[in-house]
């Protein structure tokens, strides 16, 4: 974005709030600070992207995988066992899912 | 984790918004846009602010190898991405869980030198109390029996797998003290006092004993970054074995001298390794410190 007749200091910071005003606060409407604690935006949306149709495999396959030492989160529920590999859940942070029959949010 | 919760006749489903408030991510719910914290499971804003959502207690991080040996038949999120190819190989924040000073993204101070910022924790809720168990003090104390707040809650740590987990301990209207963590057959045991059973120490079920399949409640615990804990929880407590040196051999000698100890592991065999004059010694500087160590103790009840 050219501002011809303007320091570049001023360019830049009207750059950046144009660009601020376009992504996730913007959208969402969401506060400067909550609790005196401010709200950065660090990324558009989804630009992680949750997990909402997870595709499981057996532990079998999957020791094809994963590391021994690997961590995961491991959940548990009406007779249901699964397991998340951290390093994944680094890539998407939220899985959405079902376990037992209960909704569940998978986050790290 | 959380449950999720229904929303004119479906559950709530979320998404990743890419803004963080107190180095933790903020969620939104595709539904009504409204804004999560991740770490107090609060809608912050939108149309559903002020909603708190039910943390689902049944999950724990660990490792691999661990969570397979206590649930052979688990499945596993498969790592195939689109395109087909294998997602989350390796870790891309490596670099920064090995940092000791990396605090966030943005450069945060340790808001509390009570610890390092980057100490690992396991942050237990229960009500309005939370409580931080340094995994400094869980290496050396591995199984726990506290309160947080009026919930009366054991913590159990395996130091290989570095998994914590945090159980209430009430059981059929009383309320159970646990003792002899152990390593039998490969899994993590633990037996309560009170009647003696055998109990499957990650899982909070009893395997043998009068109490033969009874399960305890899971507490909600997150393992989380100390300096992240302190700020989402400034009020947070930190447990603190109550002894006077978290020293593990002396530890052992503790409870060969008569101190309560809740803990038995590998550590006891190196006790019996140590040549005569050298366990003499110890054992004499012990019976010095033994009055002050009781006082203390006493001091802390």
């Amino acid at each position: 974005m050219r501002t011809p007749g303007l320091p570049a200091s001023i360019a830049l910071a009207l750059l950046l709030s144009l660009t601020a005003a376009a992504t996730a606060r913007g959208q969402f409407g969401a506060p400067e600070a909550l609790d005196g604690a401010p709200i950065y935006t660090v990324l558009p949306v989804d630009a992680i992207p949750a997990i909402d149709h997870p595709q499981y495999v057996p532990a079998e396959e999957a020791a094809a995988f994963l590391k021994p030492d690997e961590p995961v989160m491991g959940v548990t529920g009406g007779g249901e066992a699964k397991a998340f590999s951290l390093w994944q859940l680094h890539i998407h942070e939220i899985v959405n899912d079902v376990i037992g029959g209960t909704p569940v949010a998978v986050t790290w | 984790m959380y449950v999720r919760p229904q929303h004119q006749e479906a559950p709530l489903t979320f998404g990743v918004s890419g803004m963080l408030w107190k180095d933790s991510l903020i969620t939104y719910d595709r539904q009504t846009r409204s804004l999560w914290s991740h770490v107090t499971g609060k809608a912050l804003k939108g149309p559903l602010q002020g909603t708190v959502l039910t943390v689902y207690p049944s999950s724990m991080q660990t490792t691999w190898a661990q969570w397979r040996r206590l649930h052979p038949r688990t499945l596993v999120l498969s790592k195939r991405g689109r395109g087909g190819a294998l997602e989350g190989m390796h870790d891309v924040y490596e670099d920064y869980f090995q940092s000791e000073t990396r605090l966030g993204i943005f450069g945060t101070k340790n808001p509390d030198a009570s610890l390092p910022g980057k100490e690992y924790v396991l942050g237990v809720s229960a009500g309005a109390a939370r409580s931080a168990y340094p995994f400094r003090h869980l290496s050396v104390q591995p199984l726990v029996n506290d309160r947080v707040g009026t919930e009366p809650v054991v913590v159990v740590f395996a130091k290989e797998a570095a998994t914590a987990t945090a159980f209430s301990r009430r059981v059929g209207g009383k309320t159970l003290e646990f003792r002899q963590l152990r390593v039998a057959g490969g899994d993590l045991l633990m037996t309560d006092a009170e009647t003696g059973s055998t109990w499957r120490a990650l899982e909070g079920v009893a395997v043998v004993g009068r109490l033969e399949g009874q399960r305890l409640g899971q507490v909600p615990g997150t393992m989380a970054f100390w300096f992240a804990w302190k700020q989402i929880y400034p009020q947070t407590a930190i447990w603190k074995p109550a002894w006077c040196h978290s020293n593990e051999l002396e530890l052992m000698l503790r409870r060969q001298l008569g101190c309560r100890a809740g803990w038995q592991g590998s550590q006891a065999r190196g006790v019996l390794d140590l040549r005569g004059d050298e366990m003499t010694q110890v054992l004499a500087r012990l019976q010095q410190r033994r009055g002050s160590c009781h006082s203390e103790r006493e001091a802390l009840r």
